[in-house]
């Protein structure tokens, strides 16, 4: 508990600290409302088009696209500093998490500001809003809290793969280089729905990068098609994956700070 | 000339020491191809001769991203750090030596991934392009080069006058995202927006040497589209020159 105050404190000074820019805030809200935008026009006009993509109607694939995007929002807040881990391994920075009183990941985490996620929730709801209504369905109480537990589990699940890219770091040096070419491409792969692609694949986004659950199986429960599924019960399943998959990952973060050798300066 | 050969030899070499960043690379273009053959698969599952163009399309796409791959924060940094100082005292003007230095690092990665596209198109059992095919694909992206290449890096440069303008470059962004058929060929977008999207330089980008490697672009329509092509690379080079040229008076040494 002591290193999570510590790491809440740190979390908002960095906050604090973003907010005196605020002119850069409000652009980068903008910017990311608009880098969104233009993913999403993009999936319109290929629905208007082609009618379905996979048999999914614009606004589920909006409604996937959405999801995807409030559980990176929740990544971005909380892990994505982790992308730019390197700096702290090649100039040895480091050390000062290893050496104060609390939990080193919590550290490095709280080396960045928790609002940084702001604009990706604001495209999101707007487009999860769009995409609801669209379906005619009704969001019920038991939805929307699984919604939200949704996303905090998918924001666990990709801040798995970034805390992944970081401890690769202690023995490769490179943290950039294997979240532009693995991670952010790998995220792209749910933005539609996981039954186009190849049944290898399928099982790969299931039981070994689990990024199905970040949206595609918990979508099925918002639109009431479970039943589709051949394991049901996956639906329910992005909460308890998000908290196993970051456990195991944070002991792949243990063992790998045993390779870290500082740089001797 | 010599000068700029050894900026695009440098850039080649600088590539190629960076071994993790190649393999990786690869491997994160065989991502992409996975996203975009499931997607158009599903889109084009009734029609096999327009998948089998679209993968080509796909094919030349991920190829045409190699060669375009710009990494213009690289000299917003210098800007902003003042290393741009050691830069004015080299032989040739920054915009040149940097496009070189690009150019020669895409030159690195076309050689390392040609052999992987050369593999995925066999695997997919695509037919063999005509050498007159693949001309005119190495010419129409080598100028859709010149386009991507002097757009933004004349966007870079506004940091000469505003330290930081990194929005200009993601507006840049979403534009391609929308108009150069990396992601949606014109022709399948609403008609609308494919009229308005083929005048504009995006098009030039990737639509054009991708939809000609397709073979989905001849005739008149390809004519006028190199035309169109040849008109924005001028446009690109005249920003390029002039902001440069005005830009340079305005430059502000950082650091001490």
């Amino acid at each position: 508990m002591h290193d999570f105050r510590c790491w809440w404190r740190m979390a908002r000074a960095q906050a604090r600290s973003q907010m005196q820019y605020r002119f850069n805030f409000a652009a980068m809200i903008i910017s990311m409302v608009l880098t969104y935008g233009g993913q999403f026009v993009n999936l319109f006009w290929v629905t208007e088009r082609f009618k379905t993509i996979g048999g999914w109607r614009l606004e589920e694939v909006v409604l996937l696209y959405s999801m995807a995007i409030l559980a990176w929002g929740v990544a971005v807040s909380f892990f994505f500093n982790l992308q730019g881990f390197e700096e702290q391994i090649r100039s040895g920075t480091f050390d000062r998490a290893l050496l104060r009183p609390m939990n080193p990941l919590l550290h490095v985490l709280g080396s960045q500001s928790p609002i940084g996620g702001i604009g990706q929730f604001v495209f999101s709801i707007a487009a999860f809003t769009f995409a609801f209504n669209a379906t005619g369905l009704s969001l019920t109480p038991v939805k929307l809290i699984y919604v939200v537990l949704t996303a905090l589990g998918g924001g666990l699940i990709l801040g798995a793969a970034m805390i992944s890219v970081a401890t690769l770091a202690f023995w490769t040096t490179r943290t950039y280089t294997f979240y532009w070419s693995i991670v952010y491409p790998a995220r792209q792969l749910v933005n539609y729905p996981v039954s186009i692609y190849h049944r290898a694949l399928q099982l790969v986004l299931t039981f070994v990068v689990p990024f199905a659950f970040i949206n595609y199986f918990p979508a099925h429960v918002l639109l009431e098609r479970t039943s589709e599924l051949t394991l049901p019960a996956l639906a329910w399943g992005t909460p308890v994956v998000g908290v196993v998959i970051i456990t195991v990952v944070y002991g792949f973060w243990k063992w790998g700070t045993r390779f870290y050798t500082g740089t001797g300066s | 000339m010599r000068a700029i050969y050894a900026f695009v030899s440098q850039g080649f070499r600088q590539q190629a020491a960076y071994k993790v960043e190649g393999w990786l690379g690869i491997f994160s273009s065989l991502i992409w191809f996975v996203i975009y053959i499931g997607i158009w698969s599903a889109l084009l599952q009734g029609d096999p001769e327009a998948l089998q163009r679209q993968m080509m399309y796909i094919i030349a796409g991920q190829f045409l991203g190699e060669l375009n791959f710009l990494p213009t924060w690289e000299v917003g940094a210098k800007f902003r750090q003042g290393d741009v100082g050691l830069e004015l005292i080299k032989p040739v003007a920054l915009p040149v030596r940097i496009l070189a230095d690009f150019f020669g690092r895409s030159l690195f990665r076309l050689l390392r991934s040609t052999p992987v596209y050369i593999i995925i198109w066999i695997a997919l059992g695509l037919p063999a392009p005509g050498l007159g095919r693949l001309g005119l694909f190495v010419l129409t992206g080598l100028t859709g080069w010149v386009i991507i290449a002097t757009l933004t890096l004349s966007l870079t440069l506004i940091a000469l006058w505003t330290v930081q303008f990194d929005e200009a470059e993601q507006l840049f962004g979403i534009g391609m995202s929308l108009f150069s058929g990396s992601l949606i060929p014109l022709y399948y977008l609403p008609v609308w927006v494919g009229n308005v999207a083929k005048f504009l330089p995006f098009a030039g980008i990737f639509f054009v040497p991708s939809a000609v490697l397709a073979g989905t672009l001849g005739g008149a329509a390809l004519l006028e589209a190199m035309l169109l092509q040849i008109l924005w690379a001028g446009v690109g080079l005249g920003i390029l020159t002039s902001m440069w040229r005005a830009g340079s008076t305005k430059l502000v040494m950082q650091g001490g």
